[in-house]
Order: structure tokens, then C-alpha cells, then sequence
């Protein structure tokens, strides 16, 4: 059995398998490919007019054949890869030699479009998609320079995927390099397909709470951080750059900023530092004032808060738990839901929240008030990742603050900062402002 | 790569966290008038110190104070690190045991005082666990970021009562040196002394300027000032010398209208306990380099627990104030032995050491 034809009958029961002869002059050739890979009638025009018009102008039409594409073997398990790859493979009859064609492919992709998940206020708003060329084409255009290195590595045994390592050679930190380099070519028999087994190929603590890596779907963020002395990410059918490693100004700056007058700019990052302190500290800051240290505060307050509890049947600690878990439980519940029943659940949150368990007497008005606030500020960090952590992070500081007050809400501040002083993503401390600066010691 | 900043505010939190407790009531002890004098005094016996310490660690390029005595002479090492093991673990105590009582005092009457004690070594553990000292390092900027600010409003604020008329006399009228004959200012000198020790044990990747270090003692200088002068600026000398923490009780009476907070003294008894904290973390990193490059190379993951528990159980031993304020006075000689000897001797050895290095090179 000849090589096509076994080609053909591994293909034979797929749908979309177009085996298709074309007679020039007087050769024959034999085209194989995927039609929902390639746009056949296109690619079909685009091969078929230098071979018209060589056998016109009485070229050797074999030769421009040869030109078309890439030569391959005529082997069956060659074909079959490159019909997999998406190409069109091309098979002259007579002598037997094959190319393989880079046709026109089918669309699979959204078209560059606005960001789903961010927002840009004065930059640019086109965002990365599931394309990994078109997003390297992004990238590029936001950062025309000849210094930009592009490194494409293939991972996986049995299914492939493509990863592309972006990075500026003067401006990225050696060590950083070194340690990301190593990591990708050590394991590029694991598959890559979602974030965890990247974290794994990378070699992240399973039991860190802070995030190694930033995404960002707008290229000017990851150009920003190329920028810094950063390494960009793009996985196949990711529809973000995977920004390594994440520092702690990501929690504060984004490429945004750049784009207001400098004065509000970093009243924007300060807002926005303010907002992570609030988040992680006002709902330890009510318990422990309630149910610890009532003496700090001013007798005329701590008078109003106690009347306000004064039907609150358990402890603060509980209350602002049974609190917390039913907002946690609204956010959770709001991601999956389709657009015309989220505002159902945001209503009947907003009347249980509300008046409801205030009028029930099951949490007092000052509670409300609080959890309404820390969630804002929760909100107010750059990078969603982050936001994970601060919610889990004032669960901490909210156990410490019952059990010890404020001294508590202070330990518990102390130890986030050291945890966040003591964590290192491939070498670079995460403590550290705009540039990423690794230190091989420790 | 240059780490001046971090170097220079660990060493700025490690003494902001001593000064306020103790330091005010041994000093106004030690004269009747100008204070200005022994807190100057102490404050260029401690740039002396510093300067010979460093000037003795600038003979080894990147090498640390345990690692440099070792190579000289076995003998000779022990002479200079085992006091300054014993004085590191003592302070540790002593330290331990201090802020636990003095916030017991303030804010939780009710808790049991082990549980105090232990929070101030599981976090500090936790804090060299996690980060060794590149982390302390960092951690010390982020924490100087974080509650600098609380404690320079309330240095700030205590000015309210103050009547300047206390301030003089400026010169005292007879034998103007006569504090240095009592005992009190040579216990006060602890304030200057806690964290000194710990540039010798700075890794070499951790270069930093001398010029860090001295513009950081010297932003220590008002902190010094401030804690003794206020108390008595608004009590007067008599009545300041009555009370057990004369800077405390002053910021507890200061009065804000605008802020819902009665007690401000919260605001500064936590800044000083977050940097409480961060002394002693670094002091028991300074032991773990000691017993890890002197003695024997052990894990810090069993190092660092053996420590805890040791002072753990050292603190419990320790009955009431009075037993830790004995303690304190014996810790003096030790004290003093270890600041002057440490820096002298690594003076003579780095100045001995770079006379054999020129002599070998003339040599050759």
C-alpha cells in the first residue's frame, strides 16, 4: 500500500479529510488536508496559478512545485503530522515527491477585539486572543525593536501545545533568564494546557497564597513588563500573556497609570494601597475593637457600637464570619451565572445584606458597613489573581484579632509582611518595586 | 549588589523598637539636669563603636565576624563569640519577656502573659523561617514603610502637654560629667547597643555603604532626644523620675479631638511592637550564625524551634518585673564587655591581618 493511501485510510472516517487530484497540463497531483483546518477553495486558487502559469510559459512545472512549500518525506506518519499541524500536503504523482503547503487557514479565532477581563481608561483597548501569532503580532507592534526575543518551545508527548517566551535581552534580569530557561527545556515532555501545570513545569509551591505570575490580555501591560526586566508567556489557546514573574507593585501599578498626569497617577496607586490595608484590616479592626480592646476607642463610639450589638445574640467573631461567608458565597455564585440571572442573585444579596439581617437583629449596622467596605477595597488592587489573596489573607488577620486584639491584627499584619518579604518566584524576591531584580544568594 | 537601604533601615528598627520602653527612665535616673549630655554621650559612644566595628569588618571584604575570628585563632574567637552568644540569648529574654509585661500592661490585661511570650517568638521564628535574612532584609523596608508613619504622629502629637521652661538649666550648674559615675547611664547605653552587633553578620551579598549606617544613627538621634525630653518637658524632672515608663504614660494622656481613637499610645506601643518583633528575629538570626558557623551546622528548621523553645522556657522562669529588671542591671557588664571588646578586637585582628597581606605582597 502506498503511502497516501494509507493516509487515506487513517483519514477515512473523518468528516473533513479532502483528498483532491489536479491535473496540469499533462502531471497529476494529489492534495491532502483537513478542511476544517484549511480553507480549501483559497488555497486551492493560491497553488493552482504558479503551476498554470508555469506550465504557460513553459517552465518546468516540477520545479515550481517544489517552491510551493517545504519538502517532505512520502512517508504515511510524516503526512499524517502535517495534515494534523494544519498544512496542506502536496504529492506529485509521477515522481512521488511531496511538499508541505502553508495554505490558508480557517479562522479559529475570535478577531482582535476589546479585553473581557480588563480595563484600560487611556491606553490602547485591542487585547490578546486565543491566536498565538496574532498575539506575538501584538506584541511586536506595541514593541517595535529588534531587541525582543521570541523562543518557541513544544510541550507535551502526545498532545502538543506551543509556548513562546518573549523577553528584551539587556533589560531582563540573567538570573531570571537562567531559572525560566532551565525550567522549560527540563520538562518539555509535560503537557501544558492550563495554569497549574505551568506552575508545575516552573517548578511554584503548590502552597503558596501569593501569585508567581501576572496575566494581562492588553499588550501594552506585557510590553510594560518586558520593559521591567520581565519574561512574557504566551501559551496556545491562552488568551492572555503570562507575565513572570509578579512583583508587589503589580498589586498597585498598572500600565494605565502612564497614561494620567504623574500627580494622579500615584494618587491612583496610593488609593489603591490604601484599599489593600482596608481590605486586610477593617474586619479584624471591628472585632478586635469589639471584642477585645472596646478601650481604645473613644467612649462616645464604643458606646454606639455596643448599643447597635446590643441584640446580637454570639460574638463579634462569629458575626462577621456568618457575614463574610454569605458575601464570599454572592461572589462566587455571580461568576458562573448567565447574564440574565446575575442580577437576580445580586438583588436577593442586596436584600438579605441589606436591611434584612440588621432588622433581624442577626448582625449589628456597623458590620454591614464594614464588610460593604472591605469588599470594595478588595476590588480596588490591580490583577484579579491578587485579589484572591487579600480575601483569604483577612481571614488571618480577623482569627488573630479575636483572639488577641488588636496585638493580634498586628501580628497577623507582621507576619503577612514577612511572608510577602520572604517569597522568591525563579530567583526574584517578590518584594521589590517596578524592575524585577533577581539575587542568586540564599 | 548595594542593599545600603535595606541594611540601613534594619538597623534604624532595631533600635527604634528598644528606645521607648526603658531608655527614658534610665537616662532621666542618671542626672537632675541636662539630659542632653548623657544622651549625647551615649550616642557618640555609640558612633564610636559602630565606626570601629566597621572599620575592623572593612579589613575582610564580604566575610562575616564569626567566619573571620575562626580563621584567626580558635581560641582567641570563642574569647569575643561566646559573650556575645550569652548576650545575644539574654537580651533575647530579656527582650521577650519586656514587651510581653509592657503590653500585658497596656492592652491585654486578661491574656495569660506565656501566651504573649510565645506570640513574640512564633512570629519573629516565623519571620527568619520563612525569609532567613534576605527576607528580614526586605521585610525591614515594608515595615518602616508600614509604621514609621504611626510612630513619628504620635512623637509628633506628645509634644501637646510640654512646657519649654523645663528644658533648662541647659549646662548643669556643678561637675557636669557626673552621670557617668552612676549605674543608670550605663544601663541606658542598651539602647545604643541591641542591634549593632548584627553588621558583622550581614552575608556578603549584602553590601551597604558605612555612610547608610551612620545617616541612619543619626535619624535615631531626635528618637533618643524626644523619648526622654518629652516626659520631662511636661512632668518636670521630679515627677518623671516616678513613673515606670515615662514616654508611655505622656502619649497616653496626649488628647486628639478629631481621631476616634481615646488611646493613641495603641498606635505607637504596636509600631514599637512590630519592630520589637523584627529585634528579635534578627537576633536570633545572629544566633543561628553563630551556632551554625561556629559550632555545628544544623537546619534552621530545628535550629530556629530549639531557640524558641529554649527562651521560651528561659522566659518562664522569670517570676515578675522585678526579676527581669535584676536581670537587665546584671546584663550591663556583659554589655559593655561586648561592645567595646567585639569591635576592638576585630579592630586589632583586620588591622593585623591587612599589615601580613602588605607585607606578603612587598614580599613577593
Amino acid at each position: 500500500m502506498s503511502a497516501i493511501e494509507e493516509v487515506n485510510s487513517h483519514f477515512s472516517t473523518f468528516p473533513d479529510f479532502v483528498c483532491q487530484k489536479l491535473q496540469i497540463a499533462s502531471e497529476s497531483f494529489t492534495f491532502v488536508g483537513l478542511k476544517s483546518l484549511i480553507n480549501f477553495p483559497q488555497t486551492m486558487y493560491m497553488v493552482r496559478d504558479p503551476l498554470l502559469t508555469a506550465t504557460i510559459n513553459n517552465l518546468m512545472v516540477i520545479d515550481v512545485f517544489a517552491g510551493l512549500g517545504q519538502p517532505i518525506s512520502v512517508q504515511s506518519e510524516t503526512i499524517i503530522a502535517e495534515i494534523m499541524d494544519g498544512m496542506l500536503v502536496a504529492i506529485h504523482d509521477a515522481s512521488g515527491m511531496g511538499v508541505s503547503i502553508y495554505p490558508v487557514p480557517q479562522p479559529n479565532s475570535r478577531t482582535i477585539s476589546l479585553p473581557t477581563m480588563e480595563n484600560s481608561i487611556g491606553g490602547a483597548t485591542s487585547s490578546f486572543n486565543e491566536n498565538l501569532e496574532s498575539n506575538i503580532t501584538l506584541l511586536r507592534s506595541h514593541l517595535n525593536c529588534p531587541e525582543l526575543q521570541v523562543k518557541a518551545y513544544n510541550f507535551g508527548g502526545n498532545v502538543k501545545s506551543r509556548v513562546i517566551l518573549c523577553y528584551m535581552e539587556e533589560t531582563i534580569d540573567p538570573i531570571l533568564l537562567d531559572n525560566l530557561t532551565q525550567k522549560l527545556e527540563s520538562n518539555q515532555d509535560l503537557e501544558i494546557a492550563t495554569m497549574k501545570e505551568l506552575s508545575l513545569i516552573l517548578d511554584f509551591s503548590r502552597y503558596s497564597f501569593v501569585t508567581h505570575y501576572m496575566t494581562y490580555e492588553l499588550p501594552q501591560n506585557a510590553v510594560r513588563a518586558i520593559k521591567n526586566g520581565k519574561a512574557v508567556l504566551f501559551i496556545e489557546r491562552m488568551p492572555f500573556a503570562i507575565v513572570l514573574p509578579s512583583i508587589f507593585s503589580d498589586l498597585f501599578m498598572s500600565e494605565d497609570d502612564m497614561n494620567h498626569p504623574p500627580i494622579y497617577a500615584w494618587l491612583l496607586r496610593s488609593l489603591r494601597f490604601i484599599g489593600t490595608l482596608t481590605t486586610l484590616i477593617l474586619p479584624g479592626l471591628y472585632v478586635a475593637l469589639v471584642s477585645v480592646n472596646p478601650d481604645v476607642l473613644r467612649f462616645e463610639l464604643a458606646h454606639s457600637i455596643a448599643r447597635s450589638r446590643l441584640d446580637v445574640p454570639y460574638p463579634a467573631i462569629i458575626e462577621a464570619l456568618l457575614l463574610l461567608c454569605i458575601l464570599e458565597l454572592i461572589m462566587e455564585a455571580i461568576i458562573r451565572l448567565p447574564n440574565s440571572i446575575g442580577p437576580t442573585i445580586t438583588m436577593v444579596g442586596g436584600i438579605v445584606l441589606g436591611q434584612a439581617v440588621v432588622e433581624a437583629k442577626l448582625v449589628s449596622n456597623l458590620l454591614i458597613i464594614i464588610l460593604a467596605a472591605t469588599t470594595i477595597a478588595n476590588a480596588a488592587v490591580v490583577g484579579f489573581q491578587n485579589t484572591y489573596a487579600l480575601r483569604l489573607f483577612k481571614y488571618l488577620l480577623l482569627f488573630l484579632s479575636a483572639f488577641l486584639g488588636v496585638l493580634g491584627l498586628l501580628s497577623g499584619l507582621l507576619i503577612l509582611c514577612a511572608y510577602v518579604a520572604g517569597i522568591r518566584t525563579l530567583g526574584v524576591p517578590y518584594l521589590q518595586l517596578i524592575r524585577a531584580k533577581g539575587d542568586s544568594y540564599e | 549588589m548595594n542593599k545600603s537601604l535595606q541594611v540601613s533601615t534594619t538597623y534604624i528598627l532595631t533600635h527604634l523598637g528598644l528606645i521607648f520602653f526603658l531608655y527614658p527612665i534610665d537616662v532621666i535616673d542618671s542626672t537632675n539636669e541636662a539630659h542632653w549630655m548623657p544622651v549625647m554621650l551615649g550616642f557618640l559612644f555609640h558612633i564610636l563603636i559602630i565606626a570601629v566595628y566597621m572599620k575592623g569588618l572593612s579589613y575582610f571584604k564580604g566575610q562575616n565576624i564569626v567566619s573571620i575570628l575562626l580563621k584567626k585563632s580558635k581560641w582567641l574567637a570563642w574569647i569575643v563569640l561566646l559573650p556575645a552568644l550569652l548576650y545575644l540569648l539574654w537580651i533575647m529574654v530579656l527582650a521577650v519577656r519586656a514587651f510581653s509585661e509592657v503590653l500585658s500592661i497596656a492592652i491585654l490585661s486578661n491574656t495569660p502573659l506565656w501566651i504573649l511570650m510565645m506570640l513574640f517568638l512564633i512570629v519573629p521564628g516565623f519571620m527568619i523561617l520563612h525569609g532567613q535574612i534576605g527576607g528580614l532584609l526586605r521585610l525591614s523596608v515594608l515595615l518602616s514603610f508600614l509604621f514609621v508613619t504611626p510612630v513619628i504622629f504620635v512623637m509628633a502629637t506628645s509634644f501637646q502637654n510640654i512646657d519649654w521652661h523645663y528644658l533648662f538649666p541647659l549646662w548643669p550648674g556643678d561637675k557636669p560629667l557626673r552621670f557617668v559615675t552612676h549605674f543608670s547611664f550605663y544601663k541606658s547605653l542598651f539602647a545604643y547597643t541591641g542591634g549593632f552587633l548584627l553588621l558583622g553578620f550581614l552575608p556578603s551579598y549584602a553590601e551597604y555603604k558605612p555612610k547608610a549606617i551612620y545617616w541612619g544613627s543619626l535619624l535615631l538621634l531626635p528618637a533618643y532626644l524626644i523619648s526622654v525630653y518629652i516626659p520631662v518637658l511636661t512632668l518636670g524632672e521630679e515627677t518623671a523620675r516616678q513613673l515606670q515608663f515615662p514616654y508611655l504614660f505622656i502619649v497616653d494622656t496626649v488628647e486628639i479631638n478629631w481621631l476616634m481613637f481615646d488611646r493613641i499610645n495603641v498606635f505607637l506601643l504596636l509600631g514599637l511592637v512590630a519592630f520589637g518583633m523584627f529585634f528579635i528575629s534578627v537576633t536570633i538570626w545572629q544566633i543561628q550564625c553563630v551556632i551554625r558557623l561556629g559550632m555545628k551546622d544544623i537546619q534552621p528548621n530545628y535550629l530556629v524551634p530549639g531557640i524558641i523553645a529554649l527562651i521560651f522556657a528561659v522566659c518562664l522562669f522569670i517570676p515578675d518585673w522585678q526579676t527581669t529588671d535584676q536581670l537587665f542591671q546584671k546584663n550591663t557588664a556583659l554589655r559593655l564587655y561586648v561592645a567595646i571588646v567585639t569591635p576592638v578586637f576585630l579592630l586589632i585582628v583586620g588591622w593585623l591581618h591587612a599589615k601580613k597581606s602588605t607585607y606578603g605582597l612587598k614580599k613577593t
